[in-house]
């Protein structure tokens, strides 16, 4: 048998007649060729991620570091005398004084407790929103009393939440004479007197909302809000409390 | 037939010549080398041409990526071959071929021959006494038809082969022994074995 099978090479090379062709040889180079260039790729992504990554773990520590090492200086009786000087001279009753709160989230059960206008507010809101927006209608309507419970309280970062998005001189400006005109608007009096939603080209949606402002036995005075509901629960309010119309 | 050549000091010598080139350089000296036969080699496990092709550009991809962690442990022709013959296995047992396979019983007549006629250019067999046998050997369950081929058809000596199958070379021996066994078997049930 080994004789035999001895003897079979050449039928064996014969017979199966496949040869590595220089197609087949070029094909391979060139799969080399991409697979190589792929890996560059791969590593000088790798190295700039990893660049990145160390650069920002550099920062954060240096940052918790500086932090922690960081100690208040006291002030110097001379210092200190001065300060309460000056709170001493400031008038109670400033009529743009922003009381600017520490940017602590605030829930809407010590708005309502603070001042239950707030609550029937919420609830006309949520009902009016209903429509157009299902059970995201409730997070609207509780923007929208944080940002009222802002501007009466001066709470400048509440109010910054939802006017912030493209704060502009101008809205700066529109803001401040908002403050000013929400020291005489009574929450308790203020109604709603229609809610639609603008038709809109883009993909924001738009609300209308037309407060009843003041009603005397000549005139009736409004306030429009118009709030844009960008995306993923963000919205921003155009307020024109202001110029009331 | 010559089954120590390639623990000659010059092959040696030949295999380190080709692992201090550029590894992309010695990719083509490889498939120059070694590309007909790998792919000749191939066949016998894949038994058709679509296949073979495939798997002969993975195997010389494959030989290109590890180049750098080939050790010399043993030679380099028995590398590639130890490379090429997991690439075989790894495809014949994949889902790929499983389905293929299925694919061919339902479509093929049962008593149609699965060896040599896929392609026509490739794989013309002569009906003469040689090439039955050849038919007889690639026709063996596939342990015993490896070692058969390696030590008969490629020249390789019973270490070389157990270290590209790696199997020990007393397995080696023992499937030799028994592959001829039954080749032996099957021309006497033919009555064309004479001795």
């Amino acid at each position: 048998m080994d004789k035999h099978l001895k003897t079979l090479k050449e039928t064996y090379q014969k017979s199966i007649q496949t040869s590595f062709t220089e197609e087949e040889k070029r094909a391979v180079l060139q799969r080399i060729e991409e697979r190589d260039v792929r890996k560059k790729h791969r590593k000088r992504f790798f190295t700039i991620s990893l660049t990145a990554i160390t650069l920002s773990i550099i920062t954060i520590v240096v940052l918790s570091f500086g932090n922690f090492f960081q100690q208040e200086t006291p002030l110097s009786q001379e210092q200190a005398d001065s300060l309460i000087r000056e709170e001493k001279e400031m008038s109670p009753n400033q009529d743009h004084a922003i009381m600017n709160y520490a940017s602590q989230p605030i829930a809407l059960e010590h708005i309502f407790s603070d001042e239950p206008a707030y609550e029937t507010l919420f609830d006309q809101f949520s009902e009016a929103f209903q429509p157009f927006l299902k059970e995201e209608g409730k997070f609207y309507a509780e923007a929208l009393i944080k940002y009222l419970y802002g501007m009466k309280t001066k709470n400048i970062p509440l109010i910054e939440e939802y006017t912030s998005f493209h704060q502009t001189a101008d809205i700066r400006e529109q803001i401040n004479r908002n403050l000013i005109a929400y020291e005489n608007i009574d929450i308790e009096h203020l109604q709603i007197n229609d809610i639609k939603f603008l038709p809109d080209p883009s993909d924001i949606k738009t609300i209308r909302i037309e407060w009843v402002y003041e009603i005397s036995e000549t005139d009736t005075k409004y306030i429009y809000f118009i709030i844009e509901i960008i995306h993923d629960r963000q919205i921003f309010i155009h307020d024109s409390s202001g110029d009331v119309f | 037939m010559d089954h120590s050549n390639i623990f000659h000091p010059s092959h040696k010598n030949h295999d380190r010549h080709i692992l201090q080139m550029d590894a992309r350089e010695a990719i083509e000296v490889i498939m120059d080398m070694y590309g007909d036969e790998i792919k000749r080699f191939i066949f016998t496990y894949m038994k058709n041409a679509a296949d073979t092709d495939d798997i002969s550009q993975e195997v010389f991809i494959t030989v290109y990526q590890k180049l750098h962690t080939f050790k010399g442990k043993s030679s380099l022709k028995s590398w590639i071959y130890a490379i090429a013959i997991n690439r075989c296995k790894d495809y014949l047992k994949s889902w790929h071929r499983r389905n293929q396979k299925l694919q061919d019983k339902i479509r093929r007549a049962p008593d149609q021959t699965v060896i040599f006629h896929e392609t026509p250019e490739d794989h013309v067999m002569q009906a003469d006494r040689q090439n039955e046998m050849l038919q007889h050997v690639l026709q063996l369950p596939i342990k015993y038809r490896e070692v058969i081929i390696l030590f008969y058809f490629h020249d390789f000596s019973v270490r070389e082969t157990s270290q590209a199958l790696n199997i020990r070379e007393t397995t080696v021996r023992t499937r030799l022994f028994r592959a001829r066994e039954q080749l032996k078997q099957q021309l006497i049930e033919r009555g064309d074995f004479h001795g």
